[in-house]
């Protein structure tokens, strides 16, 4: 890099941001085309073949279904959106606090992590009726399933990014001289938060994932149950149109992560991709 | 009087090593990498404890206790997620300064660290030798009598590296530091320094003292053509490729 490689942090590259932001919108029309190409698709083939609609319905009826039905979904989603929230938020909290304890000292890496990984080994859909047999069929249950799957690749995502703090960086701040705690909250932990996001992103596509097994398990309410009682009762319709709105909040949940970085982390907008 | 002595017991790093600097001097330690140079220096800083030995400063023991000295490492360590002016400060705030106080004195060195108008840039905007001067003045600011610079300009193209060495001699001039300098560049050693230490190793020992009588103010194309440059370049190399043999 040479000096010409500078670029004032005024005019210019607010103009250059100004550039990225359209580019990433004119980037989003290859997702939004292909979706909408293979909903045409789907619409066509049910109209064309005659297949049996209990086995597939026409996307329009899906559509139909959600707009004159919503007072039917919007109940179950809230309930189901509040689970995945709270077992997020759960997850987010016990996920930074594992990962602190697991980098603190060789030997909490050593008894902390195999725990951490077992609890992965055993899948959500073994342990979600044993929660719901502790907490009962509300929602208590269903946000510590969807924390217990959430909080993963937080853990990890988190103890990677602690882990990454240059040597040196710490022997710089000892030098000053930096306390333990001023090197963990000044370099180590800020250091982190790009792979602690990481971890966030995922998690919060999983939590959606955890609420609804907890949800199929047993439950009184919530996306999951109108999807496996529709299901029992040979409602396709109603099926899809509560997997649309799974496919959603899991996506609005990943979006909301994906905004809180963009404000968090104001250093890599620009350029680091 | 600044008086520094160093000796270790540890074979794998530096051993038996014992110096002093004075105050106001610019020492330079050359030698291949790997001989023990950076371990000495963290020591110097008080980051290591010496397994054998101690590192004295102005008559105190400072073995293991940092905080006398300012010390710049290799890379620049520059952290990205801080804009120029909240990195240089970082260890005026790390001791507690007045946030305010500290960002202003910063701010009033910045032309003459060549960064003015950068104060809201991240180092990720930066060329490398903007991040190598940051940090020099990262390392300035803590107001140490001590500096330890340690291949400050190592990374950097040879044209930047040129222009910095000169930028550097008039700013030890201006500030009256006592600098240790690592390098493993002979001529960047000679042409800045007082005095030259060739340390080989490992472990880590000093093979010869040779004081640089070029007078001062020096420029660069005056001094690297001299005579007396090239008898100092040719001992020097001559020690260093002595290490490698022995």
């Amino acid at each position: 890099m040479t000096a010409t490689d500078v670029q004032a942090p005024a005019g210019p590259s607010r103009m250059r941001r100004g550039a990225q932001q359209a580019g990433k919108s004119v980037r989003l029309l290859p997702a939004v085309g292909l979706f909408l190409l293979l909903l045409v698709g789907w619409e066509v083939y049910v109209q064309v073949s005659g297949i049996n609609s209990l086995l597939l319905p026409p996307p329009s009826a899906v559509a139909e279904s959600l707009w004159t039905d919503w007072q039917i979904y919007e109940p179950e989603l809230l309930v189901t959106l509040r689970e995945a929230v709270f077992g997020f938020l759960l997850a987010t909290v016990v996920g930074i606090g594992l990962a602190i304890i697991i980098t603190s000292t060789k030997v909490m890496r050593l008894a902390v992590y195999p725990l951490v990984i077992a609890s992965q080994a055993v899948p959500i859909i073994a342990i979600a009726p044993l929660l719901i047999l502790w907490f009962g069929f509300g929602e208590t249950s269903k946000v510590l399933a969807a924390a217990l799957v959430a909080f993963f690749p937080i853990v990890v995502g988190a103890a990677a990014g602690l882990d990454s703090l240059d040597s040196g960086a710490v022997s710089l701040m000892r030098s000053f001289p930096a306390s333990r705690s001023q090197v963990f909250l000044k370099a180590r932990l800020p250091n982190a938060l790009p792979q602690i996001f990481s971890g966030l992103r995922v998690g919060a596509v999983l939590a959606v994932i955890g609420a609804i097994v907890g949800e199929f398990v047993g439950a009184d309410q919530g996306l999951g149950l109108l999807l496996a009682r529709a299901n029992s009762m040979l409602q396709p319709v109603t099926v899809f149109a509560c997997i649309v709105l799974l496919a959603l909040l899991g996506m609005v949940l990943f979006l909301c992560v994906v905004v809180v970085e963009w404000l968090v982390l104001p250093w890599r907008r620009g350029g680091q991709r | 009087m600044c008086g520094l002595q160093v000796s270790f017991g540890d074979f794998t790093a530096v051993q038996d090593l014992t110096f002093e600097v004075q105050r106001g001097e610019f020492l330079s330690i050359v030698g291949r990498s790997g001989c023990g140079k950076t371990s000495l220096f963290n020591a110097v800083a008080g980051l290591l404890k010496p397994y054998a030995g101690t590192v004295e400063y102005r008559g105190d023991d400072v073995s293991g206790r940092p905080g006398h000295a300012g010390y710049m490492l290799q890379r620049d360590h520059l952290f990205p997620w801080k804009k120029l002016l909240d990195n240089v400060v970082i260890g005026l705030d790390v001791l507690g300064s007045n946030r305010k106080a500290s960002r202003e004195k910063a701010r009033a060195l910045l032309p003459r660290f060549g960064l003015e108008g950068f104060q809201d840039a991240y180092p990720g905007q930066l060329s490398g030798g903007m991040k190598q001067r940051a940090a020099l003045l990262r390392t300035v600011l803590l107001d140490r009598d001590l500096l330890l610079l340690d291949e400050p300009f190592g990374a950097l193209d040879a044209i930047t590296r040129g222009e910095l060495q000169a930028w550097l001699l008039d700013l030890c001039d201006e500030l009256q530091k006592t600098v240790l300098f690592i390098t493993h560049d002979v001529e960047e050693a000679i042409y800045l320094s007082d005095r030259v230490m060739v340390m080989n190793g490992p472990p880590g020992h000093i093979a010869d003292t040779v004081a640089v009588d070029i007078p001062r103010p020096r420029h660069f194309a005056d001094v690297v053509t001299s005579q007396r440059f090239t008898e100092l370049k040719h001992r020097l190399l001559d020690d260093i490729s002595a290490g490698r043999t022995a």
